[in-house]
């Protein structure tokens, strides 16, 4: 479903939404329009507290789960090769949690992801030109089939979902990645950008980030390519177009 | 805020913001059993129901400014996260096996199915009652979509209505619990220790 849905037959589909009973091709369609529908969202909040209400009951997890839960907030990256932690410009959040104070595990995981922004600022890079107009013109000429291949690429059990964040964790971005290297982005919460500004998107692979997409200053789901041992993949914020070489941090980042 | 069992769900997702793992800690103790109990339901598979609350938690601890307090409860918002990471591995071909062997022994009387369900399933005597006095094809219809997992359509060639049918008596039935839920006392908010 490739074209935009009415509000009279977004709301037909909420209660089905709410229950995650929609088929992928309509799930991105309706979703595009809930995210900006005060009713619809308001609906939307008020089915998903029923359906709550009718959750069988209380089952106590195992005694073991809260431990491995704990565990992975200790979790730092994958190794890369890091460069000496240099400090990154806040992420401009607005969230309204709290300020971040991290513990002494996830201390190490913010040193890690910001050694991975000094590394990824001024090492080698490759830029995938052709790569990056071929990208463009699908998005522009084909969107009913973008929204078909990216309804198709969430689906594919063999798809990776790539989760890319600031260091602060306030802005986030996810990415789908099919076995054969070809991606799509899928959801951010980036700010959108002025017309002279673009989001631009990078692999890391070694000691190297290619360049696999420039995002426009809106992130949509814009379809992308990646071959070899990606690490990570990150965003940056650049001049309309994008760059050859990229010296910002990144907005955001996440291992593969 | 030193007495975490004191403090509403909304201030404990500020102190997770905070990085405050005792507060993650305390959403899980009175949130975990809820969305175990249902992945677990929809899964059916313990194994699989704990890597479900795994993301869902982490995804909390990582993303917490997700949650908006506006929008509805902390317990809807990590159940409606479980059940579509839940759902999203039911559908997927990893679990499909699992599945067909789940529903293979289950009873192929289906009215039997969605009435044990009902039985079994909710929480407690006034939801049941509420529940009971849904219109029967409503009632299925989100039964099949919620703790079945299956789409508005699949329930459509399940119950033998028109798709159009379906999505109209899933939130219409949505609705009429709402209404019914607030009559009987049933408020939205859930006791949060």
């Amino acid at each position: 479903m490739g074209r935009e849905l009415s509000h009279p037959e977004v709301t037909d589909l909420l209660g089905a939404y709410a229950l995650d009973a929609l088929e992928p091709a309509e799930l991105l369609a309706v979703d595009r329009h809930v995210k900006g529908c005060q009713a619809c969202l308001a609906e939307v909040a008020e089915h998903r507290e029923v359906a709550g209400m009718l959750t069988p009951g209380w089952a106590k997890p195992p005694p073991e789960l809260w431990g491995k839960i704990a565990a992975a907030l200790e979790e730092v990256p994958p190794p890369l090769d890091l460069a000496p932690v240099i400090a990154m410009k806040p992420a401009g959040a607005t969230r309204t949690v709290g300020h971040p104070r991290r513990s002494f595990g996830v201390g190490i995981a913010a040193m890690v992801a910001v050694a991975a922004v000094a590394m990824i600022g001024f090492l080698g890079i490759r830029v995938a030109d052709d790569r990056r107009r071929l990208n463009q013109f699908e998005q522009q000429a084909y969107p009913d089939q973008l929204t078909q291949s990216v309804n198709a690429a969430l689906a594919d059990p063999g798809a990776r979902r790539i989760d890319m964040i600031s260091t602060d964790g306030y802005r986030s971005a996810q990415a789908v990645v099919l076995p054969d290297g070809t991606g799509y982005m899928v959801k951010s919460n980036l700010p959108p950008l002025s017309e002279q500004r673009t989001y631009q998107l990078w692999a890391v692979v070694g000691t190297s980030k290619i360049s696999v997409g420039v995002l426009g200053s809106k992130i949509d789901a814009v379809p992308f390519k990646m071959d070899g041992p990606v690490s990570a993949l990150a965003i940056t914020e650049e001049v309309a177009g994008g760059v050859v070489a990229s010296r910002t941090d990144p907005v955001v980042l996440g291992k593969v | 805020m030193d007495n975490l069992r004191d403090a509403s769900d909304a201030a404990l997702v500020v102190a997770i913001g905070r990085w405050r793992e005792d507060a993650l800690a305390e959403v899980y103790r009175r949130h975990g059993g809820a969305a175990y109990a249902l992945a677990r339901r929809l899964l059916n598979d313990g194994d699989l129901a704990q890597e479900i609350l795994q993301e869902v938690f982490l995804r909390l601890w990582n993303t917490p400014e997700r949650f908006d307090s506006e929008r509805g409860s902390l317990r809807s918002y990590l159940l409606a996260q479980t059940h579509g990471r839940s759902v999203d591995l039911l559908r997927s071909e990893t679990s499909r096996r699992r599945r067909e062997e789940r529903e293979a022994r289950e009873s192929t009387d289906f009215g039997d199915d969605i009435e044990r369900e009902v039985i079994d399933l909710t929480v407690s005597e006034k939801v049941k009652e509420v529940v009971a006095g849904l219109p029967t094809d409503e009632r299925q219809a989100i039964e099949l979509a919620y703790f079945g997992g299956h789409t508005y359509r699949q329930v459509a060639v399940m119950l033998e209505a028109p798709e159009g049918t379906v999505k109209s008596r899933i939130r219409s039935g949505l609705r009429r619990l709402r209404k019914d839920m607030a009559e009987a006392g049933l408020g939205a908010t859930w006791a949060e220790n």
